[in-house]
């Protein structure tokens, strides 16, 4: 289970449409942000106090732009926040103006915002986190998708000391959700890192924690390997609550190491962690305790996350080659998986199936009643494989025209419970087809390697999960895009020429709607990019959970729920009770 | 002290009388048969034994069989049914499966449907299986007879979260346990054997130089070996080819003590007399170690191949369970073990079935080595045991 939700992070963000007009509510220069109390559904807290949440594994970094897993990520998203938050709205920046022509945005930051070390943060940092790092070309992160259109950056300059101008050589329907995606970075304690070409290495577990310094509600106190790391609260964070109260409430978080799931759940029921997020086959377990002050919330399954089976289309076996490239073959497949029985099976019946792409809910059409369908039944697998000219053999096996047994390695993520049940079952199920399928459980990088490690790709089949973020359009570019960095399963030279006619107008509809701002005309682009990717099944797209989340509603309130194992959202209201 | 010298006595007396009209196999036999402890575990184990080979014709269904039909998988989780069946006369019979569902804790289970009635019937046609491997059948000793989607199936033991049947599975999964142990152990053996052979009949430097590496070798971290060893076996071999590898593993991690005991012997027998009288007569090297030394050590090599069965079995089972051993789809008890693992908590606490397999390592294990100890007694002649005490 641990790992599952580590395969092919994308960035964090919120899919936002970049709207028009100007969004400046908060007038008073210089004040703090308010957080509006409808956000706190246990009212005001008090100040004080230490929340306990462990975390899966060490972090490998403290650097919040290279660092690429959630045991890393649950500690970074603390210490780093974005100047404006997902839905828009100017938190950390006092005003945001989106210019009449939409290509530029003017920000301007508060006066007195500091770093949580007490220096300054201004127009400047903003400029050397932008132009000097997330667009470096030498510097590895996965921002630079969400900031690239028509494969180019914007223009970002300082105006004045607060103010900064983002300007997008074309209209960028990403915009927004790229500036609330990236943490602001103090130039004064990286800069030599990125004059020395160092910063891929900067803020690495061994840092000192007077070396790092964040816009976030916490910032680091101490970390010991394998232990814990222990966070406390930022004095300088630039947000308050209606009362004036300075936030965040808590002193401490506390996130101890404990890399087994069945020890983490034990440490929760024993109380001793106030957070936990559970897997899908703990919540029996957890629902029992409600008398010791356990809440479970089970929340709607996801629109974002996509758990797929993919095809290697590149494959060097000549007959496997042509075998996943033909649509039929994948339908075939798609027909065969048994989605209700994975769902029943691995994620104790808490998930929905799923036969088309992740997206934000605001676009995803894949409950329309008229969306294609690939419900289980095996009748239309084996007619579609007849179809193909694929023969049944004489032990019931289906046969290339060679003679040679239809057979592939399907590989799954090593430690993941569900991964390897899900492909457990998919075998089972393609061998009543007469499908031989071979399930090799891998280690996480190995599995990562043979899908990016080269060109082409190595494996034949994977079950892997492609965490979409907040499911922007634009990040889905390097998924769906024949010429994404994560279009692991191929079929073209890599520059996007000799690919299938459907794959083109899937490139084609995405750049459109990444240039479009109306957002009508997005969610048609986005409405037909759905379903043809649906129709196609380039990739099997299995099922989504339901967001699952238990806390101790006696020991902690305004608790908003977690990501990505144990990313706090909205950390800076949780109180201790 | 005066009953042990009595008893001395008896059991040298016992063997002069004897000798003449008894083998020594048959004395062996006798001793072993009045270790009574031994003797049922040999009988426990001989049954397990057959229960595995037989595994295709005993059990109802294949061990990879999921019970699914076209919605979605139909018998997942249904518990033990051995206390289910009913008896109408000498007829057993089964209830049909009807699904239960807790509300609160959101946990899906099953009951008896009593409107049902499905009868057990005796060799049945049901799925088709290979028996040892190689004869195509499909006829169960026991079974409902009824089609896959039915509700009227047999779980003797209950299933798991595919609906896979844990008796079944327990059977095919003793396959691997116990066919790893004696692959495993034959390997080692011959390794040991032309290892310590050598090393006791030479003596001196080769007798030093094998020994200390014996040494090194057994004082490497077994468990630490072994998981790095199978980390290294290629990630792409088909599960039967890593199951050749895993059986090479703990042979090889398990040769050495082996070498060290059969050094020893040798060590003593080299300086027998009909050693000598055939040394005298121009034997080889070789003719003396395999012909004339090593036949003398059976004894022992069958109590230690017996006692190194049962850690074979528990290494290949800890081996599985960290995932490093056997893999889908080949069942062994240790993958069964490692599936209730994963999510412990809810697995016991709504499903303690699942728990069984390990029930069946403690058997074989605790048999084995009750075997083990009762064939030493009886091989060793200068042995008392409890069994001639009594």
């Amino acid at each position: 289970m641990k790992k599952q939700l580590l395969t092919l992070l994308l960035v964090c963000v919120v899919g936002l449409g970049l709207l028009g007009g100007s969004v400046d509510l908060q007038a008073q220069p210089g004040s703090p942000f308010v957080v509006p109390a409808v956000q706190m559904q246990d009212g005001f807290g008090q100040q004080g106090g230490s929340v306990t949440i462990d975390n899966i594994d060490n972090p490998k970094t403290f650097n919040p732009i290279t660092q690429n897993e959630a045991s890393s990520s649950a500690i970074t998203s603390l210490m780093h926040e974005a100047l404006i938050d997902t839905t828009g709205q100017a938190t950390l920046a006092q005003s945001l103006d989106i210019a009449p022509n939409q290509t530029t945005v003017t920000i301007r930051l508060r006066e007195g915002s500091s770093f949580s070390d007490g220096e300054p943060m201004t127009a400047n940092d903003v400029v050397f986190t932008l132009n000097n790092i997330i667009f470096n070309p030498t510097i590895s992160s996965t921002l630079k998708d969400a900031w690239r259109v028509s494969g180019t950056f914007p223009r970002v300059t300082a105006l004045d000391s607060l103010t900064v101008e983002i300007a997008s050589p074309v209209s960028f329907s990403g915009l927004l959700s790229a500036i609330a995606s990236t943490p602001i970075l103090p130039q004064h304690l990286l800069q030599d890192d990125v004059d020395n070409g160092n910063f891929n290495a900067a803020w690495g577990i061994g840092t000192s924690p007077n070396e790092i310094a964040g816009t976030g509600p916490f910032r680091l106190k101490s970390f010991v390997a394998g232990q814990q790391v222990a966070l406390e609260r930022n004095p300088f964070y630039g947000k308050v609550d209606e009362n004036g109260t300075q936030l965040p409430y808590l002193n401490e978080i506390i996130l101890p190491v404990v890399a087994d799931d069945n020890v983490r759940l034990l440490r929760f029921s024993n109380g001793q962690t106030e957070i936990y997020p559970p897997r899908p086959e703990d919540v029996p377990v957890l629902r029992q305790q409600s008398a010791q002050g356990v809440a479970v919330s089970v929340q709607e399954a996801g629109t974002v996350d996509m758990n797929v089976i993919a095809f290697n289309q590149d494959s060097a076996d000549a007959n496997l080659q042509t075998l996943f490239r033909d649509v039929r073959f994948r339908q075939a497949v798609s027909f065969a998986t048994n989605r209700q029985g994975m769902i029943s099976a691995n994620l104790n019946s808490l998930g929905e199936a799923r036969f088309g792409p992740g997206i934000s809910p605001l676009f995803w059409i894949g409950d329309d009643a008229n969306f294609p369908s690939f419900q289980f039944d095996l009748n239309q697998a084996s007619a579609l494989l007849d179809e193909i000219g694929l023969a049944t053999g004489s032990d019931g096996m289906r046969q290339f025209a060679d003679g040679s047994p239809v057979e592939f390695t399907l590989l799954t993520v090593q430690g993941s419970t569900v991964l390897t049940n899900d492909a457990v079952l998919f075998a089972n199920d393609l061998g009543r087809i007469g499908v031989q399928v071979n399930v090799r459980p891998l280690d996480l990088n190995a599995v990562i390697d043979q899908l990016l490690g080269s060109l082409p790709p190595q494996f034949d089949a994977v079950r892997i999960t492609i965490n979409g973020g907040d499911g922007d359009p634009n990040l889905l570019r390097s998924v769906f895009e024949s010429t994404g960095s994560l279009h692991f399963w191929k079929f073209s030279d890599g520059f996007g020429a000799g690919v299938a006619d459907w794959q083109n107008e899937v490139d084609d509809l995405l750049e459109q709607q990444a240039q479009s701002l109306d957002l009508n005309q997005r969610a048609n682009l986005l409405a037909d990019f759905q379903v043809l990717v649906a129709e196609n099944q380039p990739v099997i797209f299995l099922y989504n959970a339901q967001g699952l989340q238990t806390f101790r509603e006696d020991r902690v309130g305004n608790f908003s729920g977690t990501v990505e194992n144990a990313t706090l959202l909205n950390p800076e209201i949780l109180f201790r009770k | 002290m005066a009953t042990s010298t009595a008893n001395v006595q008896t059991a040298s007396t016992e063997k002069t009388a004897t000798l003449g009209s008894r083998s020594q196999a048959a004395l062996i036999w006798q001793r072993f048969k009045r270790n009574k402890a031994g003797f049922i575990a040999s009988i426990i184990l001989g049954i397990l034994a057959l229960m595995v080979i037989f595994a295709g014709l005993l059990t109802p269904y294949n061990a990879s069989s999921f019970h699914a039909d076209a919605n979605s998988i139909n018998f997942d989780y249904v518990p033990p049914m051995i206390t289910w069946i009913h008896f109408d006369g000498v007829q057993p019979y089964v209830h049909g499966l009807k699904r239960t569902y807790n509300p609160f804790t959101g946990v899906k289970g099953f009951e008896e449907n009593t409107e049902e009635r499905f009868d057990i019937q005796f060799f049945v046609e049901g799925e088709p299986y290979l028996l040892f491997g190689l004869i195509p059948s499909s006829i169960h000793l026991f079974g409902t007879g009824q089609p896959e989607g039915s509700t009227g199936q047999l779980f003797l033991l209950g299933t798991d979260r595919f609906g896979r049947d844990l008796f079944s599975r327990i059977l095919y999964g003793g396959q691997m346990a116990l066919g790893v142990a004696p692959l495993v152990v034959i390997f080692s053996f011959i390794i040991g054997i032309f290892l310590g052979g050598i090393s006791g009949f030479y003596g001196n430097k080769v007798d030093t130089f094998i020994q200390r590496t014996v040494e090194v070798a057994m004082s490497l971290p077994r468990l630490a070996l072994l998981l790095a060893l199978s980390a290294m076996l290629p990630p792409e071999w088909p599960a039967t080819a890593r199951f050749w590898g895993i059986v090479v593993i703990l042979a090889i991690v398990g040769w050495a003590p082996l070498a060290r005991v059969i050094r020893g012997q040798v060590l003593a027998l080299r300086e027998e007399e009909f050693v000598q009288a055939s040394r005298a007569l121009g034997a080889s090297d070789m003719r003396l170690i395999f012909k004339h030394i090593l036949p003398n050590t059976f004894g022992y090599l069958i109590v230690s191949a017996t006692l190194a069965a049962p850690s074979v079995i528990l290494l290949e089972s800890v081996l599985s369970f960290f995932g490093f051993g056997l893999q889908e789809p080949l069942v062994s008890w240790g993958l069964l073990m490692k599936d209730l693992t994963e999510n412990f908590q809810f697995q016991i606490q709504f499903h303690p079935w699942l728990i069984l397999p390990g029930f069946f390592i403690f058997i074989s294990v605790f048999t084995f080595n009750y075997l083990g100890d009762a064939l030493r007694d009886a091989v060793d002649p200068f042995t008392i045991s409890k069994g001639e005490n009594s």
